[in-house]
């Protein structure tokens, strides 16, 4: 038995190694601290081990350690760091074995140190997990030379703090990795979204400053020709002017009034192209009408600039294509107009080719004239561009034909492409798909391609107008537009009653007899719209010829439903107008076997009268005239008693004059009393009746 | 064409007989006249006709009240509207209650033409 002093004096050795080994604890911890302040500094786990590898080495001294951590990929184990490095293969089978005998399990379920017997060598070993609240992160191991007995439970409590700190330390340091690539992966969001943001107002700046600069434009367009529309026709107003002045005045408020037209049209075009609202009307047309009907009108452009105009074939040709004339016509007026603006002398032409290899027609439109600079080719196609702005002022126009154009033929299936040499010329060519078209639709020469379609030529000459019969009932709420139909029928010689709105045109229509009823779409009280439908509905027979200012095919369908025949557009294009009346009123004086039944009934009574009250006087010069045996004069009475009395109803009276004038042309006049009695018999017939 | 048979509704003794005499010398139809809405209506109970050209300002049953009845016996009747005046609101309430035709008076053959052609038309 030891003595008491013995025992004492290991005691106090022993409070004494401990003391030193909290000093070195606290050490310990403070250096770790100082290790684990640094791990959001890039340091990699391998360095961070080896440092705490270090740190309790110095404390514990065991002679071997290792880390493993829990691969996430395979919730495996394995080893991170070890000491000393070149024992790691003894290290690992350590591990190996304390995993088969099942300490390795133990220590994971455990949240402190297992102290155990080493399985490969007769050391001690200490297993701790490295976990935190949320998981299991690795495994640590210690070997020490101590018996099992040896290790004091104190040092392995401060072990499981420092193991813990390590693990809340990894799970921060991770928390910290994943918070840091959020971040990043937001900022390269947030810099990418900015840029996507940025591009787009740009693009939106752009197609603002476009829309800004156009409508600048166009108001500058339409201001400036609006500027001599009324400050003509104040002048016209003040009424101190001459006959000259006058007619200067009107033909610039027409000619710019022309123009504004032209202008809203293309405006109008290009947005009902922009928004897709174009309707095609594909139809057969005969390729040389179509050809000769520009050409009739270009050529008069030309000539009064003394320009040269000409259409050159390439044949063969197809006689017949599919597309839309209107369209495509106002593509080849655009185009020769622009190239007879352009050019002073010299010529403009149209070339005309079939490619067979695209099956596609090919319009060149050449001109000698200015040409246009390589640098602004690109941009002609442009809306409001012209190749100088200066050449706005020098050549007018809006500048947006070129792109209707080219829109245009775009949808007609091909495209238009400009070559052009500066100060020689330009060469706009524009393609077209014509449809299917069979070998024998092909003409091989001009004779047979003139040839192809009999048409009806309508001169775009001024005529004289053949005067109209009839009555005509306009129905408009503008006193304006009252007023120009009703000149405009008037000069005709056409009768014309006006109604304000769809309630009159309904009321005048059934108590008066017409010809015809041109309706306003858009009146109050009853729109056109709806005194059609009434009119229809009840029976009404006299054509409607709908007017309207909407000439969308969707209007024009509505006004044909509601019992329309046809359709004015406003304003009136005076051909147009000219062709719906000339179709349904009958010419005057003549074709009286055409008019209708009402006029007819009508007027028939005042002129039967007419020609009643004449017959006295007519028959007192043909007694002149048989008494006299003036026998060419009573011939020329018959011819014309022969051509009246069976229009107004006395068939048998025309006869017997007929047989009169007849015997009389054969010289014979022996039979001229016999045929005068017939003659006369029948005249009392009609004086009785 | 099939003879057309035709009833003339008119309480106005001329104006009926202006009409049957139009309609049997040019269009060759049969007439049958009555002189006020209530006979319409009753000659309507036992047939149809091709035609009725109804008068709508009649005493006792005006055209209007009788159009309705004849409709609701015979709703595909041809039925045209003959009237003293062209008022709108008229046409708008005639056509409204299903009327097929409406014609003012004084009217030409022109008219009664229409109302015809409109007939058989639709027939």
């Amino acid at each position: 038995m030891q003595p008491e002093s013995e025992k004492i004096e290991l005691r106090i050795a022993y409070l004494e190694e401990l003391k030193q080994w909290v000093f070195n604890a606290f050490e310990v911890g403070q250096n770790l601290n100082e290790v684990f302040s640094h791990v959001k500094a890039d340091k990699s786990d391998v360095e961070i081990f080896d440092a705490v590898i270090e740190q309790l080495e110095q404390l514990y001294g065991f002679s071997k350690m290792a880390f493993m951590l829990v691969d996430e990929k395979d919730n495996d184990f394995s080893l991170i760091a070890c000491k000393p490095n070149v024992m790691q293969d003894q290290i690992q089978a350590e591990i190996d074995g304390q995993i088969k005998c099942g300490n390795f399990a133990w220590a994971l379920s455990q949240t402190k140190a297992c102290v155990v017997h080493s399985s490969t060598m007769p050391t001690t070993s200490v297993l701790h997990v490295l976990s935190t609240k949320s998981r299991v992160r690795g495994m640590f191991m210690g070997v020490t030379e101590k018996k099992i007995d040896d290790v004091n439970d104190s040092m392995m409590s401060f072990l499981t703090m420092l193991l813990l700190g390590i693990a809340n330390t990894l799970e921060s340091r991770e928390l910290y990795r994943y918070v840091n690539e959020q971040n990043a992966n937001l900022e390269k969001l947030v810099t990418s979204r900015t840029k996507e943001l940025e591009e787009a107002r740009v693009e939106a700046e752009n197609a603002s400053k476009v829309k800004s600069t156009f409508l600048a434009n166009m108001s500058h367009e339409i201001r400036t020709p609006m500027t001599s529309v009324i400050g003509y026709a104040e002048w016209l107003e003040s009424g101190s002017i001459d006959e000259s002045e006058r007619q200067e005045a009107t033909g610039a408020i027409l000619r710019t009034g022309r123009h504004l037209l032209k202008i809203i049209n293309e405006i109008l075009d290009i947005s009902k192209i922009e928004s897709q609202k174009i309707d095609l009307e594909i139809m057969a047309v005969p390729l040389h009408n179509m050809l000769e009907e520009s050409a009739r009108l270009l050529s008069a452009q030309a000539l009064a600039k003394g320009l040269k105009f000409e259409i050159k074939h390439s044949f063969p040709l197809p006689k017949i294509i599919m597309t839309d004339p209107t369209r495509l016509k106002q593509i080849l007026l655009n185009l020769c107009s622009n190239a007879i603006k352009f050019t002073d002398e010299g010529e403009v032409s149209i070339d005309v080719v079939y490619e067979a290899a695209s099956g596609k027609i090919k319009f060149s439109v050449n001109d000698s004239g200015i040409g246009i600079p390589a640098e602004s080719i690109d941009s002609i196609f442009e809306s409001f561009t012209q190749a100088d702005s200066s050449t706005t002022r020098l050549y007018g126009g809006t500048g947006l034909g070129l792109n209707i154009s080219k829109r245009l033929a775009e949808m007609l299936g091909g495209t238009i492409e400009v070559s052009s040499v500066l100060g020689e010329g330009s060469c706009f060519a524009v393609t077209i798909d014509p449809g299917e078209s069979s070998g024998d639709d092909f003409a091989e020469n001009y004779a047979a391609f003139s040839k192809t379609i009999a048409v009806q030529q309508e001169s775009s000459d001024p005529v004289k107008l053949a005067r109209l019969s009839g009555k005509v009932l306009v129905a408009d709420d503008n006193s304006d537009n009252q007023r120009l139909v009703g000149f405009h029928l008037g000069k005709r010689g056409i009768k014309v009653v006006m109604a304000d709105n769809g309630q009159q045109a309904v009321e005048h229509a059934l108590v008066d007899d017409f010809n015809l009823v041109l309706m306003d779409m858009q009146m109050p009280v009853v729109d056109g719209l709806e005194a059609t439908e009434l009119l229809c509905s009840s029976g009404y027979s006299a054509p409607i010829v709908a007017l309207t200012a909407n000439a969308s095919k969707e209007d024009m369908d509505k006004c044909l439903a509601a019992g329309c025949v046809d359709f004015l557009t406003k304003p009136f294009d005076k051909r147009r107008m000219n062709q719906v009346l000339e179709k349904y009123l009958p010419l005057a004086g003549v074709n009286e076997s055409e008019q209708s039944i009402e006029t007819l009934d009508k007027e028939f009574e005042a002129l039967t009268e007419k020609f009643l009250l004449s017959l006295p006087e007519k028959k007192l010069n043909i007694e002149v005239a048989l008494a006299s045996q003036n026998w060419s004069e009573l011939k020329s009475l018959m011819h014309q008693l022969k051509g009246t009395s069976g229009g107004y109803g006395f068939p048998d009276l025309g006869d017997a004059a007929a047989k009169v004038e007849s015997l009389l042309k054969s010289q014979d006049t022996d039979g001229v009393d016999k045929l005068m009695k017939d003659f006369n018999e029948e005249f009392q017939k009609v004086v009785i009746s | 064409m099939a003879t057309l048979d035709v009833m003339i509704v008119d309480d106005d003794v001329a104006s009926r007989d202006l009409l049957s005499g139009m309609l049997r010398t040019q269009f060759q139809a049969k007439i049958t006249s009555v002189a006020d809405g209530v006979d319409a209506m009753r000659m309507c109970r036992d047939k149809s006709f091709s035609i009725i050209f109804l008068d709508i300002e009649m005493p006792r049953t005006d055209g209007f009240e009788a159009l309705k009845v004849i409709k609701s016996l015979h709703p595909n009747q041809f039925v045209a509207m003959v009237s003293g005046h062209s008022s709108l609101d008229y046409v708008k309430k005639a056509m409204g209650m299903g009327a097929n035709g409406f014609i003012v008076k004084p009217f030409s053959t022109s008219r009664v033409q229409a109302v015809i052609d409109k007939y058989t038309a639709e027939k």
